[in-house]
C-alpha cells in the first residue's frame, strides 16, 4: 500500500525526537539525516521540522556526477552510493532545501533515505514513528487525501500567499502553520 | 550478456541507464558478433591473428548492421510509444508475409530513411572509441610481445574478453561521462590533474583507501583484500595475456622476467621473488576469497546493506569473483595434487568466468573501479576553486563553497530544468546550507527566518 | 487496538533485525511512562538499541528524545561497576578519593558505621532518602528496610520536590490521590482541556498529541503558565500569569462559573460539601481584582472561564508549575473546585488530573516511602492502618517507628546533628534541593554517607560508600504511570559488571544487620511484588488483585484493583463516590497568599525554574547522553528583551543571577516568549551550574513542598574579560 509521510507543522513543539529516533533506523549507521528549526527565535517557541521531502524530480541526483544517488520505486531517495559517491558536494549545493549531510573523513555523503528499511517492509519509518505531537505522520492514500481535503487551500495554507512554498512536486506532504483556522469549533 | 546488461539497467533504475542498458544491447551485438566471428575462423584456420582481424573487420561491419537493426527493431532510444508501435508492426508483417516480407519491410524502411552512408559507418562516437582502443591494444601487444613472437595462445579467450570489455567500457563510461554534471567535473577537474597534491590524494583515495577505514576498519579490511586482490590479479594476467610480460628459465637456475621486451628482473628459481610469482595468483585469489567472505558476511549482518541490497548489484559481483578465485586455486590444486587431472575443463571454465566478470563489470557495482578515480579530481576541483574564488552565502556571507561549483551546480540545474530562484532574487544554490533551511521556513510561514541573527540549533544527533 | 484520531488502526509491526531480540518495556524516565522495545544484541546479550512499542495504548510507539535515547544509560562508559569506598573524609564534597572495594567490604563498612552510630545516638540516627524512579517493588522494600531494618522514623523521598502537593490537595478533595481520575486514552476526546502550570510540551511530550487532537477536532485548549511555552502558543487562550500567583487565578476562575451560571447544582448538593463557604471566599476574586494579582487581562479570564464552563466535556490538569509553590496544595484543590462545582469529574472524558513528574511518582508515594505513609496509602499516624502492615511485615505494632520528617526538613536535622547518617539512593538531591548551599553543608555535616546510583552522581559525592545500583533495564518489576496505570518493567539484560538491584543491597544489609528473618525470604523482585501486594490490601490503593499476568493480558491494570477478578479501576468516581466517609467531596475555601517572596527594589524580578524537554529531573543519566547534552549542554537564564534592554544584557550573554540564598552564571536566552518581570532557568544542571543555589525553602504546610517556582531574584552584567572568539572556520572541502 502506497503511504506518504505526511508533515503538519503546526503540531511541533521542537523536541527532537526524530533526530535522535532517525539514528535507530537500521540503515542509518546512528546519524541522523533530518532537522528541525526555530521559526522564529527570539520571539517565539515555533519550530518546524525539515525532512528529505523526497522530490520527484530530485536535484540531488540530477547533479550527482557519480550517479550515486538512486531513488526507489517508492519514490524515495536514497543516501549516495557507498562505492559510487566521489565526495565532490554537489547534491549538498543543489538540493533547494540544504538536505543532504556530508561526512569529510568517510567522503561520503548521507541523507534521509525514509528509513528505507523499515518502509520497504511497510513499517512506518522512526521519525513519523516517535514524533510525540504527530507532526509527522505515516498516511495511507486515504488517509493523505482526507487531510488534504481537511485543509484545503484557502483554510490550510492560509497563512501563506497562494504559491508553492515548495520548489517542485515532493513524495512527502506537508500542511503548513494555522492549520486550526479552517477548523469548525465544536460549541 | 543480455543479462549483465539488464542487471545495469535495474541497478540504476533511471529511464536514462535503462536506456543506456538497452542501447548497450544493441552495441554489445557488434561485439558478440566480433567474438563469434574471431572464435569461427580461430577454430578453422588456426590463426590467431587472422582471426582477430577478420573479428574486427565483421564488428566494422556490423556498423552498418546496426544501422538496420535499429531501424527495424525501432529504436529503443527514441519514443517508446513509437519503438512499440513499429515492433506490433514488425510483428504483423512477420506473421503475415513471413521472411521474404520481412526483407520488403527492411528495404522499404531502409530506403525511407535514407541509405546508410560511410559517415556513419561509426554508429557513434562510443565505436569509434572503442575501434581507437582495440587498434592501440593491438598496437601494444605487438610491440611488448616482441612483434607476437610471445603471445601465449592458450589465453586468447582473455584476449577476446578484453576486447569486449573495452566496448562495453566505453559504452558505459561514455553515457556516464555525456551528463551534465559528470562532463563538468571531468573536464574541469582533468585540467587540474597535475595540481601538486594530486599524488598524495591519489594514494590515498585509490591506494590506502583512508575514507573506507573511516567507515570502520571491517569494511576497509574487506575493501582491501577485494581491491587488491582483483588489481593485483589484474596486474599480473593481462600482462601475460597480451605478451607484455612473460619469464624465461635459463639452465642456471635463473629466472628473467622480461616486461616489454626488456629484462627486467633476473632472480632464483627458487628464491622466495619467484616463489610469489609463481604463486601471485594463488595469493590473490585467496585475497579475494578472504574479502568476498567478509563482504558476504556483512551483507547478511548490516542494517543499512540488508535495506538496501539486491541480488543482481550487490551480491552477483561477489559470486563471479568468488567462482574465478576458487576456479583458480582448482587449477593449481589439479596441478598439484592431482597432476593435472581435470586442468584442461578448468582452465576453460576459468577463463569462461572471467570473461563474464569482464563482461558485467563495466555495468554492474564494479563499475565503481574504472571510475573511482573521479573522486581524486572532484578533490582538486573543490580545492582549486575553493582557493582561488570561495563563495559567500548571499544572507549570512559565509564561505561554504568555491563560486566556481556553485555557478556549476546552478547551470547543471538549468539543463535538468530545475531552477530555485528565492524571492531575494538569488539561486538557493548561492545561499549556505542553514540559511537554505531556514529561507524554506519563511516560505512556509512568512516570517523572514533567514534574516534573523541567530544561529542554527545542533542539527546533529549521533545514536 | 489502537484508537488514534477516532480510526482503528491496523496493528502496526515492528523491525526485526537480525542478531536482535526485542524486550518490551516502558521508558525509565517521566511518569508516561511510555512503551518501548529495547534492541537486544542475542550474541552479547547487551541492550543496543530502541524500537518502538506501537500496541502500548497509551502512547502508541511515540517517544520523546529522552525516550530514545533512554537505552544508552545501562552499558554507559560512567556506569559504576563496583562499590566504592573512600577512606580520605577530607575529600567528601569532590569526586575524588574513592577506591574500588568489594561489597563484603562495603557491606562490612556500612553495617558497623550505622551500628555504631545507632548505639551512640539512637536508632533515629540514620535515615533513609530515597527516590521513585524505581518500581513499586523497590520503593515498598525501601520503605520497610528503613522501618523494619534499619528501625529509624527518618525516611522521605524525593517525591517532596516532585508529587506531593498533588497527593496532598487530591487526599482533602477526595479523600484518595490517584493522580488522573481518568486514563489518558480520553483526553482526546474531551472538549476542553485547562492546563496549569504544565510545560506539557517538553515536560510529558508523548501527551502532545492527544491535547493538539482536542484542536483538531474544534475542541478548546487554555494553558496557564507564565511562559508561552510550545502548548501554551497554540493555546485558544494563555493565561500569562505571574509565577505563583495560582491561587488568585483558580480562584477567579471558579468565581466566574459560580456566577456564570455553570455551575451543576444537583451535583454540588448531592455529591460535594463547603459550597458556601467557597462561594464566600472566591466571590473576592473579580476579573479585575484577580488580574491585579496576577497580572492577566480579564478578558482573557472571563473567556478561559466561559470555555471551560460550556464545555460538554473537560478536563482540568495541571503540574508543577502550580504544585511547587509554599500554597501547592491549596493550587491543586483550589483548581479541583472548578471541575467539583460544574460536576465534570467522575465520568469519562471529563475530570482532573496532573501530570505525574517521575517514572513512578504515583506509585512510588502509595507504598511507604513517604515519611507518613505505609503500603496501600496508609498512615502511619493511623492505629489500624499500622495493625495491617505490622502483620504483613511480621513485626509487632508498637515495634513500627513513629512518623518522620519530610524531605527538606530532614537536611535541617542533619545540620544540627539528630541525623547523623544518611542512605540515599536514587535520588540527586544535591542538585534537586532547594537552597542548596545549605543543603550541601547538611551533607557535609554527616557522620557517614551511603549512596546507591548507577553514576557518580553529585549527591555521590559527598558519600563515604557508594553501592553500585542497576538501571530500569537490568531488572524487572512495576510501575504506576500517571494515569494510575499498574505497568511492568521488564529485564532486558544482566547487571553490567557487579552492579545490584537496590532491593538485593537491602536484603543482604539487612541480613548483616541481624534483621534477616523479615527480609530472607525475598529473593526476587516478583517475591517483593506478593508481598507488596499482599501489603497494599485493603488501602487506598489497593494493588492485591494487579498480578503481573493481569499487567500483560490487559495492558496494564488500573488501581484500586481489590482482588484477582477485579480488572481494575480506569476511571475514578464513576459512581460519584468519594473517599471522604460521607462518600462527598470537599470543596476548599482557600484565601490567596502570595509567594513567599516578592519581588522588591534589591531583588526586583521574579525566578521561577523548570524543565527542558532533553534533561530528566537533575540531569544525573540525561546530562551523560551525547545527543541530549548535545542538544542542552548547559544552563540558561531565559529573559524577555525588554528586560534585557533595561539590563543592558545581550543574547548569549553571561550574567551573574542571585537571590538572598545564592548566586550563579548564566547565559542569556532572549525571547519574548516569557513575561518581562519573569526569568527562568532550567534546573538539571549541577555544582555552580545549578539553578537550585537560588531557590527558596518555603514549605507548604500540608505537603512539605519548597517553593521552586517562585523567588525573587536580581540580574547583573559581569564584564567580560575573555569573549569567546568565534568558531574558527577550517574552509570546505
Amino acid at each position: 500500500m502506497k503511504h506518504y509521510l505526511y508533515i503538519e507543522m503546526d503540531n511541533c513543539v521542537g523536541c527532537r525526537s526524530c533526530l535522535a529516533a532517525c539514528t535507530q533506523c537500521g540503515g542509518h549507521d546512528e546519524r541522523n539525516r533530518n532537522y528541525v528549526l526555530d521559526v522564529n527565535p527570539f520571539v517565539d517557541r515555533q519550530t518546524i521540522p525539515l525532512m528529505c521531502l523526497h522530490c520527484i524530480d530530485p536535484a540531488c541526483a540530477r547533479s550527482c556526477p557519480a550517479q550515486a544517488i538512486q531513488v526507489t520505486k517508492e519514490g524515495a531517495v536514497l543516501s549516495a552510493l557507498t562505492e559510487k559517491c566521489v565526495g565532490c558536494q554537489n547534491c549538498t549545493i543543489a538540493c533547494p532545501y540544504g538536505i543532504p549531510k556530508f561526512d569529510r573523513a568517510q567522503n561520503l555523503m548521507y541523507k534521509c533515505d525514509l528509513c528505507y528499511d523499515r518502509t520497504k517492509e511497510g513499517i512506518p519509518p522512526m521519525c513519523a514513528s516517535v514524533c510525540p505531537t504527530n507532526t509527522l505522520q505515516w498516511l495511507t492514500e486515504e488517509e493523505w487525501k482526507t487531510k488534504e481535503q481537511r485543509h484545503a487551500i484557502g483554510q490550510w495554507s492560509a497563512s501563506r500567499s497562494p504559491e508553492s512554498p515548495l520548489e517542485g512536486e515532493t513524495n512527502v506532504k506537508i500542511s503548513l502553520p494555522g492549520i486550526l483556522q479552517g477548523i469548525q469549533k465544536l460549541y | 550478456m543480455i543479462v549483465a546488461v539488464m542487471m545495469a539497467g535495474i541497478s540504476q533504475g533511471s529511464d536514462k541507464a535503462a536506456a543506456i542498458a538497452r542501447g548497450s544491447v544493441y552495441g554489445m551485438t557488434g561485439c558478440a558478433a566480433c567474438v563469434v566471428t574471431a572464435l569461427a575462423v580461430l577454430r578453422a584456420t588456426g590463426s590467431w591473428w587472422f582471426s582477430l582481424l577478420l573479428g574486427l573487420a565483421v564488428w566494422f561491419a556490423s556498423g552498418f548492421a546496426l544501422q538496420a537493426a535499429r531501424s527495424i527493431a525501432g529504436c529503443p532510444l527514441q519514443d517508446v510509444r513509437r519503438a512499440s508501435r513499429e515492433r506490433s508492426r514488425f510483428r504483423v508483417t512477420l506473421i503475415t508475409a513471413g521472411p521474404p516480407g520481412v526483407v520488403v519491410y527492411y528495404l522499404q524502411k531502409r530506403w525511407k530513411r535514407g541509405a546508410v552512408n560511410m559517415n556513419r559507418a561509426f554508429a557513434s562516437r562510443w565505436a569509434r572509441n572503442v575501434f581507437a582502443a582495440v587498434c592501440a591494444l593491438a598496437a601494444l601487444m605487438y610491440i611488448g610481445s616482441r612483434f607476437f613472437t610471445h603471445l601465449d595462445l592458450a589465453l586468447y579467450g582473455y584476449m577476446v574478453g578484453t576486447v569486449v570489455f573495452i566496448g562495453g567500457f566505453f559504452y558505459r563510461f561514455m553515457a556516464w561521462a555525456e551528463r551534465p554534471p559528470t562532463r563538468i567535473l571531468l573536464r574541469k577537474g582533468i585540467r587540474l590533474i597535475f595540481r601538486r597534491s594530486t599524488p598524495a590524494v591519489a594514494a590515498d583515495h585509490l591506494v590506502v583507501h583512508r575514507f573506507i577505514w573511516n567507515r570502520g576498519w571491517y569494511r576497509w579490511l574487506q575493501h582491501i583484500l577485494l581491491g587488491w586482490g582483483c588489481i593485483l590479479s589484474a596486474f599480473v594476467t593481462f600482462p601475460l595475456v597480451f605478451g607484455w610480460m612473460y619469464f624465461t628459465m635459463a639452465d642456471n637456475g635463473t629466472y628473467t622476467v622480461v616486461g616489454f621486451g626488456i629484462d627486467l628482473l633476473r632472480v632464483p628459481a627458487d628464491g622466495w621473488i619467484a616463489f610469489l610469482f609463481y604463486n601471485a595468483l594463488n595469493i590473490t585469489a585467496f585475497m579475494v576469497i578472504g574479502g568476498v567472505c567478509m563482504a558476504l558476511y556483512r551483507r547478511i549482518r548490516h542494517k543499512q546493506a540488508l535495506a538496501e541490497q539486491s541480488f543482481a548489484y550487490d551480491f552477483l559481483p561477489l559470486y563471479l569473483l568468488l567462482f574465478i578465485s576458487v576456479t583458480g586455486l582448482l587449477l593449481t590444486f589439479s596441478n598439484i595434487f592431482l597432476h593435472g587431472f581435470g586442468h584442461p575443463v578448468m582452465s576453460l571454465v576459468h577463463q569462461w568466468a572471467v570473461i563474464l566478470t569482464l563482461l558485467y563489470l563495466p555495468f554492474g557495482k564494479l563499475a565503481h573501479i574504472p571510475m573511482r578515480p573521479l573522486s581524486v579530481l572532484a578533490r582538486n576541483y573543490r580545492d582549486h576553486y575553493g582557493q582561488a574564488e570561495p563563495k559567500a552565502c548571499k544572507v549570512c556571507g559565509t564561505e561554504f563553497v568555491s563560486a566556481e561549483q556553485s555557478r556549476d551546480v546552478v547551470d547543471v540545474l538549468k539543463q535538468n530544468r530545475l531552477e530555485f530562484k528565492t524571492e531575494e532574487g538569488a539561486h538557493l544554490a548561492e545561499l549556505c546550507l542553514p540559511c537554505r533551511r531556514k529561507y524554506r521556513m519563511s516560505r512556509f510561514t512568512g516570517i523572514p527566518t533567514h534574516q534573523i541573527r541567530a544561529k542554527e540549533a545542533n542539527q546533529d544527533a549521533k545514536g | 487496538m489502537p484508537k488514534d484520531n477516532g480510526a482503528v488502526k491496523a496493528p502496526i509491526a515492528n523491525k526485526h533485525h537480525p542478531g536482535e531480540k526485542l524486550v518490551p518495556t516502558h521508558c525509565s524516565y517521566c511518569g508516561m511512562q511510555c512503551g518501548m522495545n529495547l534492541r537486544v544484541n542475542t550474541a552479547t546479550n547487551t541492550i543496543i538499541g530502541v524500537e518502538p512499542r506501537y500496541d502500548w495504548p497509551v502512547t502508541l510507539g511515540k517517544m520523546c528524545p529522552k525516550g530514545v535515547t533512554a537505552y544508552q544509560q545501562t552499558n554507559h562508559g560512567d556506569r559504576l561497576m563496583t562499590p566504592l569506598i573512600r577512606d580520605d573524609r577530607s575529600l567528601r564534597g569532590t569526586k575524588e578519593g574513592f577506591r574500588q572495594a568489594s561489597w563484603e567490604e562495603a557491606y562490612d563498612l556500612i553495617v558497623r558505621k550505622f551500628k555504631s552510630l545507632q548505639d551512640s545516638y539512637g536508632r533515629d540516627a540514620l535515615s533513609v532518602f530515597s527516590g521513585v524512579s524505581m518500581t513499586n517493588e523497590k520503593c515498598y522494600l525501601t520503605g520497610k528496610f528503613a522501618r523494619v531494618g534499619l528501625q529509624t522514623r527518618y525516611i522521605d523521598y524525593n517525591g517532596r520536590f516532585c508529587m506531593s502537593s498533588a497527593a496532598a490537595g487530591f487526599l482533602r478533595t477526595f479523600g484518595i490521590d490517584r493522580g488522573s481520575t481518568l486514563p489518558w486514552t480520553d483526553l482526546n476526546e474531551t472538549d476542553c482541556l485547562f492546563i496549569a502550570g504544565s510545560n506539557t510540551a517538553e515536560c510529558h511530550p508523548t501527551s502532545m498529541f492527544r491535547i493538539w487532537e482536542v484542536q483538531n477536532r474544534g475542541g478548546y485548549l487554555i494553558v496557564v503558565d507564565p511562559r508561552e511555552t510550545p502548548i501554551a502558543r497554540r493555546a485558544d487562550v494563555h493565561l500569562d500569569l505571574r509565577p505563583g500567583t495560582d491561587l488568585a487565578l483558580a480562584n477567579c476562575m471558579v468565581n466566574l462559573l459560580l456566577a456564570g451560571g455553570y455551575a451543576d447544582e444537583a451535583f454540588i448538593g448531592a455529591h460535594t460539601n463547603g459550597i458556601e463557604e467557597l462561594a464566600e471566599t472566591v466571590k473576592l476574586f473579580t476579573p479585575e481584582y484577580t488580574s491585579e494579582i496576577t497580572g492577566v487581562a480579564p478578558e482573557k479570564l472571563i473567556r478561559a472561564a466561559e470555555l471551560y464552563g460550556k464545555a460538554p466535556n473537560a478536563v482540568v490538569m495541571f503540574a508543577r508549575g502550580i504544585e511547587q509553590q509554599h500554597k501547592g496544595s491549596d493550587n491543586v484543590s483550589a483548581y479541583t473546585n472548578m471541575c467539583l462545582v460544574t460536576g465534570k469529574i467522575g465520568r469519562p472524558k471529563s475530570g482532573v488530573a496532573t501530570f505525574t513528574g517521575q517514572g513512578n511518582g504515583q506509585g512510588g508515594r502509595e507504598h511507604g516511602q513517604k515519611a507518613d505513609a505505609l503500603p496501600g496509602y496508609r498512615k502511619i499516624a493511623n492505629p489500624k492502618h499500622v495493625e495491617d502492615v505490622a502483620r504483613v511485615w511480621g513485626i509487632r505494632p508498637d515495634e513500627m517507628p513513629q512518623p518522620g520528617v519530610s524531605a527538606y526538613e530532614m537536611f535541617e536535622l542533619m545540620t544540627n546533628k539528630t541525623i547523623r547518617s544518611l542512605y540515599l539512593l536514587c535520588s540527586n538531591p544535591a542538585v534537586s534541593a532547594p537552597n542548596l548551599n545549605e543543603v550541601r553543608a547538611a551533607l557535609m555535616s554527616l557522620d557517614f554517607m551511603v549512596c546507591s546510583d548507577i553514576y557518580l552522581s553529585e549527591s555521590a559525592e559527598f558519600a563515604d560508600v557508594v553501592l553500585p545500583s542497576t538501571t530500569w533495564s537490568e531488572d524487572e518489576g512495576t510501575v504506576t504511570n500517571l494515569e494510575g496505570r499498574i505497568i511492568k518493567i521488564n529485564k532486558a539484560q544482566e547487571p553490567v559488571g557487579q552492579s545490584k538491584p537496590d532491593w538485593l543491597m537491602q536484603v543482604e544489609l539487612a541480613e548483616r544487620l541481624g534483621r534477616g528473618d523479615y527480609f530472607r525470604h525475598l529473593t526476587s523482585a516478583r517475591a517483593i511484588n506478593d508481598e507488596f501486594r499482599l501489603a497494599s490490601k485493603g488501602g487506598y490503593a489497593d494493588y492485591f488483585g494487579a498480578t503481573w499476568e493481569k499487567i500483560d493480558r490487559q495492558q496494564g491494570v488500573f488501581w484500586p484493583c481489590k482482588d484477582e477478578k477485579d480488572p481494575g479501576t480506569p476511571h475514578m468516581f464513576l459512581d460519584k463516590t468519594f473517599y471522604h466517609p460521607d462518600g462527598k467531596a470537599k470543596l476548599c475555601a482557600l484565601p490567596y497568599r502570595p509567594p513567599a517572596e516578592e519581588p522588591c527594589e534589591q531583588y526586583p524580578l521574579r525566578l521561577t525554574t523548570g524543565r527542558v524537554v532533553y534533561h530528566y529531573l537533575s540531569g544525573n543519566q540525561t546530562r551523560r547522553i551525547p545527543f541530549l547534552h548535545a542538544m542542552c549542554p548547559e544552563p540558561f537564564v531565559e529573559v524577555h528583551p525588554e528586560t534585557a534592554a533595561k539590563y543592558g544584557i545581550a543574547h548569549e550573554e553571561l550574567v551573574r543571577l542571585h537571590t538572598r540564598r545564592g548566586e550563579a552564571r548564566f547565559k542569556v536566552k532572549l525571547t519574548e516568549a516569557i513575561r518581562p518581570d519573569t526569568v527562568f532557568v532550567p534546573y538539571h544542571f549541577g555544582h555552580d551550574d545549578s539553578v537550585n543555589l537560588l531557590t527558596i525553602a518555603a514549605l507548604d504546610p500540608m505537603s512539605r513542598m519548597p517553593e521552586f517556582k517562585a523567588c525573587a531574584a536580581q540580574i547583573e552584567r559581569i564584564a567580560m574579560a575573555s569573549q569567546s572568539s568565534p568558531a574558527q572556520t577550517g574552509g570546505f572541502r
